[in-house]
């Protein structure tokens, strides 16, 4: 005898019997085989049990200076798996020198595929780049997602004698530390 | 008259005592640890069941059709799980929708 019980936002509930149970899942976009535990006992000792699944695609996010495969690649940029809500999961990825991060074991689906969530976090320090959470639904196990993150604008900076107006410094270095 | 199989489901307790009565005389008495009694019933009549398992109690009546198995679950027995399902890649990602189902062995 099954019993179904349907997960939404990674929640579900159903009154059940004590006793020993066989766990299959039925997951779009995930390897259903990989279900852990995959095998439960349910009794009076708790009312809550976590299950575990994966996915196997792979997500390349290609950062250039102009946002196409010809690019120049960004080297140092990272970016973070996020939900809607952007709170972080799992590690940072950083851009190699092609300018490719890469996440793994993300899901992907024909039809209704899940939302993948992701955030850039940061650039080269030379390069603008966009922070908001960005989402995409995969179709095929790998999808690559070309960024742009266009040059920093050219700043004049000013240095002068703080009681002598307008003097300027000769020379000198300022750091700026994001 | 044909042998009729009664199974309990949700024994909280190790020993179940079933009590059958008809036309409120009692007919059938046994108690076992295994959750099932096999007893001869007649097709088509009316029986007052009373199982009991510690403080957990069925009563019942219930009708003897064409199925020769029934299944009666004892309530302290039967609880409102809830499940969680999180990426394993993706420590404590939530998965946005699907299913789990449990096959009981």
């Amino acid at each position: 005898m099954a019993k179904v019980i349907p997960i939404t936002n990674g929640t579900g509930s159903s009154e059940l019997i004590n006793g020993t149970y066989t766990v299959t899942a039925s997951v779009n976009g995930y390897d259903n085989s990989s279900i852990q535990p995959d095998s439960v006992v349910i009794d009076q000792s708790s009312n809550t049990y976590s299950f575990t699944i994966c996915a196997n695609g792979t997500l390349t996010l290609h950062v250039t200076d102009d946002g196409t495969s010809t690019g120049n690649p960004i080297v140092g940029a990272t970016f973070v798996r996020v939900d809607s809500t952007g709170t972080e999961y799992g590690s940072v990825i950083t851009t190699g020198s092609d300018g490719n991060a890469i996440f793994e074991n993300v899901p992907y689906a024909d039809t209704d595929a899940p939302v993948i969530y992701y955030r850039q976090t940061s650039s080269d320090g030379e390069h603008e780049f966009d922070s908001s959470i960005q989402s995409i639904t995969m179709t095929t196990d790998t999808q690559t997602i070309e960024i742009e993150n266009t040059v920093g604008a050219t700043r004049t900076i000013q240095l002068t004698d703080a009681n002598y107006d307008n003097m300027p410094i000769e020379s000198g270095t300022l750091t700026f530390t994001n | 008259m044909k042998s009729v199989i009664l199974n309990f489901i949700g024994i909280n307790y190790c020993k179940v005592e079933l009590f059958l009565y008809q036309n409120h005389n009692l007919i059938y008495y046994d108690s076992t640890c295994l959750g099932r009694f096999e007893v001869d019933l007649c097709q088509n009549q009316v029986y007052e069941l009373i199982a009991i398992s510690g403080h957990d109690i069925i009563r019942v009546f219930f009708f003897v059709d064409d199925r020769t198995s029934y299944y009666f679950y004892f309530s302290s027995g039967i609880s409102k799980i809830t499940f969680h399902l999180y990426d394993s890649f993706y420590k404590n990602l939530l998965i946005q929708k699907g299913e789990i189902i449990l096959w009981q062995k």
